[in-house]
C-alpha cells in the first residue's frame, strides 16, 4: 500500500512514517500544502493521511482538490481540533474516516487498512493468516475450517491484532479501540484482559495455535513466528 | 425603603422643623407689631387726658372705663411713661386676660396725677391660634403636593435608572452580548452607565479571553502529546527489557490521561460556548436502548443485572452528541463504580429519566461530585470530569440533574 502523509509536524510525521513503513507501506511526506498539491499531481497514493491545519493552507482544500481532480485515494483526517463541524465537514468532502490528535500508531494503521480494504476490495475481503481465515463481509471467522462464535468485540480484536501483526498493543490502546473515545471513564483494563482471555480460548478450541501472547506489564501481541 | 420615599420623607421632616421654627417667628413678630399698635393707641388715649386736665377739665369726669386718674402727693417721685403686661380680670370673658398697661405719672396745674389705662385689641391665643392652624394648612398642603410630585418626578427622572438595573438583571456573561444601556441626561446617571458599561465589557473580554486560553491550550496540547504517544509506542517495538517497559507503559498510560483532560475541557468549553444547540425532538427511548445495548458485554464481564422500564416514545430536545455523551458517562459510571455482582436499575418516563446503582458508600457529599475533578476515590484512574461534564450538558438542555446516596444505592435523577 502506498501512504501521502500529509502533515506539518515533523516528528509527529516521523512517528506515521517509521511505524507505516515497519508495516510494508511505501510513504511519503508533505509537510505543507503547496508539497501536498504538487504530490498529489504527480504521483497516486492508495490512502492518504491528512491534517487538516497546515501552515500555508487548509487540508479541507486538499480534500476539495482530490475531489475535484478525481483522485482515488481513501483519505484518513487526522485533526488535533476535536471538532465536529470539521468531522462532518471532512467526511462530507468525501473523506473516509476521521481520527483525533493524539492518536495510537496502530489506531492509525488500522483505520487506513479499513479504508483500504472499503475502498479497493468493495469490503468483500478475505484475510488469510496461517490456519485463520476471515471473511470481512459477513465478519465470519474460521480456524482450520472450524467456525468460531465470536462477539462483535472478539470480532474486531482479532481483526486489531492481525492488522498490527508482531506489534505490542498494550491495554490502553485496545479498549480504545473497542470502545472509542467516550467511554474512557469505563476503562478498566479487566474488560480488555477478559477479551483477549476469550479470544485466545476460542482460537486454542478450534485447534488454532496461540498466536496471542501477554507481554509482561505492557499488554499483548500477535506474535506470528509460532 | 424606595429612594424617592426617603427623600419625601427626610423634605417633610426638615420642612415641618423649619415651619416650627417659622411659626414661633412669626407669632412673635405678629405680636410684638400688635404690642406696638395697642402701646401707641394707649398713649394717645393718655395724651387725650393730659390735655384734658391742662385745660381743667376736673380728673373725675375723665376716669372712665380703662382709664384711671389718681392724685400723688407732690413729695413722690415722679415717673415715665411705663409699659407692662398685667392680668385684667374681663367681665364678658369670666377670666383674666393678659393685657397691655401704659402709665404715667404727671404734675398738671400744680397737681401730681397718675394717669393709667390698660386694654387689648388682639387676644394672644388668637394670635397663637392663627399661626398654628396657617402653619398645618401650609404643611398640609406640602404633604399632598410631595407626595403627588415625588411619585410623577420619580417615574420621569427614574426611569433611566429603573432600565439600567432592568439590564443589569438580564445581564449573562455567556451570552456575550454587550450590555446595552438607555441613554440619559442625569449626570450620576451617565456616570453610572459608562462604569457599567466598562465594567460589563471588561468581564466580557476577560470570559472571552479565558475561553479562548482554555480551547487553545488544550488544542495546542493535543500535537505533542500524540508525538509523545507514537514515540513511545515506537519505543514498545524495540529491543527492551521488562523493567524499561514498564516505564514506558507509565509514561504511555500518563500521556494518554492527560489528552483525556484536554478532550474532556475543550468538550467543557464548547458546552459553554453553546455549540451544541439543536431544536431536535430526540427520540430519548430509542437512544438509551441502543447505549444500555453498547454497554451489554461489560455488564456481563463485571456480572452485574441490569433492570430496566423504558417507556418508548419518550422525545427530549437534545444534540444527539450530548445525549451520547450524557448517557455513556452515567451509564459508564454505574457499570465502573458497581460492586461485583451489583444491580443498575434504568428508568424512563416521559419526563424524568432514573439510573441507580449500587456501589461503595460516598466519601464526600453528593452534590459535590458534580464539580470538575472531584472523585470519590482520588486514587482511582479515572479524570474526574465525566460528572461535570454531563452538569453541564444538563444545564444547557433545561434539564434538572440530582444525585443521592440511599439505601446502598446512588440515584442520578434527570428530570426534563
Amino acid at each position: 500500500m502506498k501512504v501521502l502523509v500529509i502533515e506539518d509536524n515533523e516528528e509527529l510525521a516521523q512517528n506515521i512514517t517509521s511505524y507505516l513503513t515497519r508495516e510494508g507501506y511505501i510513504c511519503e511526506l508533505a509537510t505543507n500544502y503547496f508539497q501536498a498539491i504538487d504530490k498529489l499531481k504527480s504521483f497516486k497514493y492508495d490512502c492518504i493521511a491528512l491534517d487538516i491545519l497546515l501552515p500555508d493552507g487548509n487540508g479541507l482544500d486538499i480534500l476539495t482538490h482530490i475531489k475535484s481532480e478525481k483522485i482515488d485515494s481513501g483519505v484518513l483526517i487526522i485533526s488535533a481540533k476535536n471538532s465536529l463541524d470539521d468531522k462532518v465537514n471532512g467526511l462530507e468532502l468525501g473523506a473516509d474516516d476521521y481520527l483525533t490528535k493524539p492518536f495510537h500508531l496502530p489506531e492509525l494503521n488500522a483505520r487506513l487498512k479499513a479504508i483500504y480494504r472499503r475502498k479497493y476490495l468493495q469490503g468483500a475481503y478475505e484475510i488469510r493468516f496461517n490456519e485463520i481465515y476471515i471473511h470481512t463481509d459477513n465478519m465470519e471467522v474460521s480456524v482450520n475450517g472450524n467456525m468460531l462464535d465470536l462477539t462483535r468485540k472478539e470480532y474486531a480484536l482479532l481483526l486489531y491484532f492481525l492488522t498490527n501483526q508482531n506489534r505490542v498493543l498494550t491495554r490502553q490502546t485496545i479498549a480504545e479501540h473497542l470502545w472509542g473515545d467516550y467511554t474512557d471513564n469505563l476503562l478498566n483494563f479487566d474488560f480488555v484482559y477478559q477479551h483477549v482471555k476469550n479470544l485466545r480460548k476460542k482460537i486454542v478450541q478450534a485447534d488454532g495455535k496461540d498466536y496471542i501472547e501477554t507481554v509482561y506489564g505492557l499488554g499483548y501481541k500477535l506474535n506470528t513466528n509460532k | 425603603m424606595k429612594l424617592i420615599q426617603k427623600f419625601t420623607l427626610w423634605y417633610l421632616v426638615i420642612t415641618f422643623i423649619v415651619l416650627i421654627i417659622g411659626g414661633v417667628f412669626a407669632y412673635h413678630s405678629i405680636k410684638s407689631e400688635v404690642d406696638y399698635e395697642q402701646v401707641r393707641y394707649l398713649r394717645k388715649n393718655i395724651d387725650f387726658t393730659i390735655r384734658e386736665l391742662h385745660k381743667g377739665v376736673m380728673p373725675d369726669s375723665l376716669s372712665q372705663n380703662r382709664m384711671e386718674i389718681s392724685e400723688l402727693a407732690m413729695s413722690t417721685p415722679r415717673t415715665k411713661l411705663v409699659v407692662a403686661d398685667t392680668m385684667v380680670y374681663t367681665r364678658y370673658l369670666r377670666r383674666k386676660e393678659p393685657q397691655l398697661k401704659v402709665s404715667i405719672s404727671r404734675v398738671i396745674n400744680g397737681h401730681h396725677y397718675y394717669i393709667s389705662t390698660y386694654g387689648a385689641i388682639v387676644d394672644t391665643h388668637d394670635i397663637t391660634n392663627a399661626v398654628v392652624k396657617s402653619i398645618s394648612t401650609i404643611f398640609l398642603i406640602m404633604l399632598v403636593v410631595t407626595g403627588l410630585v415625588s411619585i410623577l418626578i420619580s417615574r420621569k427622572v427614574l426611569s433611566p435608572f429603573n432600565k439600567t438595573l432592568k439590564a443589569m438583571q438580564q445581564f449573562r456573561l455567556q451570552q456575550k452580548k454587550p450590555l446595552v444601556l438607555p441613554a440619559t441626561r442625569t449626570k450620576e446617571f451617565k456616570r453610572l452607565n459608562s462604569f457599567l458599561s466598562l465594567m460589563t465589557n471588561k468581564a466580557l473580554k476577560d470570559y472571552q479571553s479565558l475561553k479562548e486560553f482554555t480551547e487553545n491550550a488544550s488544542h495546542e496540547m493535543q500535537t505533542p502529546l500524540a508525538i509523545i504517544m507514537g514515540k513511545l509506542e515506537l519505543l514498545l517495538e524495540s529491543d527492551i527489557d521488562d523493567e524499561q517497559a514498564k516505564l514506558i507503559v507509565s509514561a504511555h498510560n500518563a500521556v494518554e490521561k492527560l489528552s483525556k483532560v484536554g478532550q474532556s475541557l475543550t468538550l467543557m468549553t464548547k458546552l459553554d460556548n453553546r455549540e451544541f444547540e439543536s431544536q431536535e425532538m430526540l427520540d430519548l427511548s430509542r437512544v438509551l436502548n441502543d447505549s444500555l445495548f453498547a454497554f451489554q458485554e461489560l455488564l456481563e464481564m463485571k456480572s452485574l443485572s441490569l433492570e430496566k422500564e423504558i417507556e418508548d416514545d419518550v422525545k427530549v430536545k437534545i444534540h444527539p452528541l450530548l445525549v451520547n455523551i450524557l448517557l455513556n458517562n452515567l451509564i459508564g459510571n454505574a457499570i465502573r463504580h458497581n460492586i461485583k455482582g451489583g444491580v443498575i436499575f434504568v428508568k424512563l418516563t416521559s419526563n424524568i429519566l432514573e439510573i441507580s446503582n449500587s456501589g461503595e458508600p460516598l466519601s464526600i457529599p453528593a452534590e459535590k461530585m458534580f464539580n470538575r475533578f472531584v472523585k470519590n476515590n482520588q486514587s482511582n484512574e479515572s479524570v474526574g470530569l465525566g460528572l461535570a461534564i454531563v452538569k453541564q450538558i444538563c444545564e444547557q438542555s433545561n434539564i434538572d440533574i440530582s444525585y443521592e446516596y440511599t439505601e446502598n444505592k446512588h440515584n442520578i435523577r434527570l428530570v426534563f
